[in-house]
């Protein structure tokens, strides 16, 4: 057997098999003990089999009930948003998946060496987000060597948003010595500085300012996951004329949708955690001189102006969906964690956190983000059919957070100019 | 020692609270101190506080505690590796009060 004979039969295994093997090799290659790395990587099989089973429950409960509902209110919402962990499964459940932690970890090692970067990443399940662009060019090429240029140049691009908003972060949030090279969050500080270049222009406006926490206090329990399924599950159900029954099993079914993401997320990071500090001691000790450690933007999220915009704009980016021109999109299982997560990183630049702005802010990315999002949904779908993830045909499914990725979009329209259509 | 009982915060309550659960595990478990830590997201710390008692909150973010004798113990260093010790003193003086 040769090494392309090899290679061909562990990327024909099932994901739920593929990344936690290569994930094992991975880390004994970079020195990690046989028991530890080897219950690492059951447990990221474990998350995964969860992910692919959560995107089952949405493909065959909350799928169908959602066409329905388009019909019933006469609109185009005809792309369900699936949430951020389909588009997960995806991407680290792709055939080109098992490059993405050597090409990501290399990329940011060269860089630092180069002294192109100061953020060391090793946090690798967001590495994922910089695979979008891949998996949606491979969905789109069939070529190997042109997704995994765009998982590069996504990789660059964010690391270099990083590095610049790292001391606006460190000012406003007060946490030294970090960066968030995430990739969804961070493709948003440009957007937003841009728009509130243009607010600071207009007089009355640009004074507006209401107190977070207040707003926090009043609509908290709307933002919780739970209730936000469940009402939404409801509401869709109710609006589709769908039996009694249905509308019940619907709440039930989108609630439990969100509420389980975080739980399977929880699995993969207990596989994932120990792998990344042991990269991340060992790069640090490499790399001995002034670096921010690159974190999960999730860091941001508890700080009362992030929380409070971010719960506001949930019914914003529903009513946005329902208004805009063109717009397919149907925002579902990503707006219990989008909203926050999307704005987290601009809120610095907005006159220290100012909560009016980053509603404004917030209007202005999640309108970019359905369009975006809704746009390249074919190649996500496909993406996902490559790797078995079944839905009825005529069906499109999106990431309203995570497949708004603006990168990705660029390069899809940059290589579309060659003749490749779906 | 009775039993004590800890809520960990983060955006997702999915990412770097898991990160923070698994290391405050570890912590105990070397103290012998028995915990139950349950994972929360930012949005639901309320919910949780009105369900549960709980005697320590801890979290990647800045986040409020809405009750003031709950205290929170910021937990960023454990995603970082920097002083991870003065986090782990903090930790362990809240678990080992009675």
């Amino acid at each position: 057997m040769n090494f392309t004979n090899i290679m061909a039969s562990i990327t024909a295994l099932p994901s739920a098999v593929m990344v936690p093997l290569a994930i094992l090799i991975f880390s004994l290659i970079a020195g990690m003990k046989f028991t530890k790395a080897f219950r690492s990587a059951i447990l990221i099989g474990a998350g995964f089999v969860g992910f692919s089973a959560m995107f089952t429950v949405f493909a065959s409960n909350i799928g169908p009930a959602v066409a329905a509902f388009v019909q019933g209110l006469g609109l185009q919402l005809d792309i369900a948003d699936a949430g951020v962990f389909s588009l997960l499964t995806a991407t680290w459940g792709s055939p080109i998946a098992i490059w993405f932690i050597p090409i990501g970890l290399g990329v940011n090692i060269l860089m630092l060496i180069l002294n192109l970067t100061k953020t060391l990443d090793a946090d690798i399940l967001n590495y994922w987000p910089w695979g979008i662009s891949a998996i949606a060019l491979y969905a789109l090429t069939g070529n190997l060597v042109i997704a995994l240029a765009g998982f590069v140049i996504n990789e660059v691009i964010i690391l270099l948003i990083a590095d610049w908003t790292a001391p606006k972060i460190d000012e406003h949030f007060d946490m030294e010595g970090i960066s968030i090279p995430h990739g969804n969050a961070a493709l948003w500080p440009p957007l937003g500085i841009a728009v509130n270049w243009v607010i600071e222009k207009i007089p009355g406006l640009r004074d507006l300012e209401a107190d977070p926490d207040t707003i926090a206090k009043k609509f908290g329990v709307f933002g919780e996951p739970v209730m936000l399924g469940t009402i939404l599950g409801a509401l869709i159900g109710i609006i589709g004329r769908q039996p009694w029954g249905t509308v019940l099993n619907l709440a039930v079914s989108l609630a439990a949708v969100m509420l389980l993401y975080p739980r399977m997320l929880q699995l993969m990071m207990e596989g994932l955690g120990p792998i990344s500090e042991h990269l991340r001691n060992f790069m640090k000790e490499k790399f001995n001189r002034d670096v921010y450690i690159g974190v999960d933007a999730a860091v941001l999220i508890g700080q009362p102006d992030v929380l409070a915009v971010g719960m506001i704009l949930i019914p914003i980016v529903l009513g946005l969906a329902l208004i805009l021109p063109g717009n397919h999109v149907l925002p579902l299982a990503d707006l219990a964690i989008g909203t926050p997560f999307l704005i987290s990183m601009c809120m610095p630049f907005l006159k220290r956190g100012n909560f009016v702005r980053g509603l404004i802010v917030g209007v202005f990315i999640f309108a970019a983000a359905l369009y975006i999002s809704g746009d390249l949904a074919p190649l996500y779908t496909k993406a996902g059919e490559m790797i078995g993830m079944q839905v009825q045909d005529g069906v499109t499914w999106t990431s309203m957070a995570a497949g708004s990725n603006w990168i990705t979009w660029i390069l899809v329209k940059i290589v579309g100019l060659f003749g490749y259509t779906i | 020692m009775a039993k004590k009982r800890v809520l960990s915060v983060c955006g997702t309550g999915g990412v770097t609270s898991s990160v923070i659960t698994r290391r405050v595990k570890e912590i105990a478990e070397e103290n012998a101190i028995d915990v139950e830590i349950t994972n929360s997201n930012a949005f639901s710390i309320k919910s949780h506080l009105d369900s549960e008692k709980y005697d320590l909150i801890v979290s990647s973010s800045r986040v409020k505690s809405p009750d003031e004798n709950i205290p929170v113990i910021n937990c960023m260093s454990f995603l970082t590796g920097v002083n991870e010790e003065a986090t782990i003193g903090k930790i362990l003086e809240v678990l080992k009060q009675d």
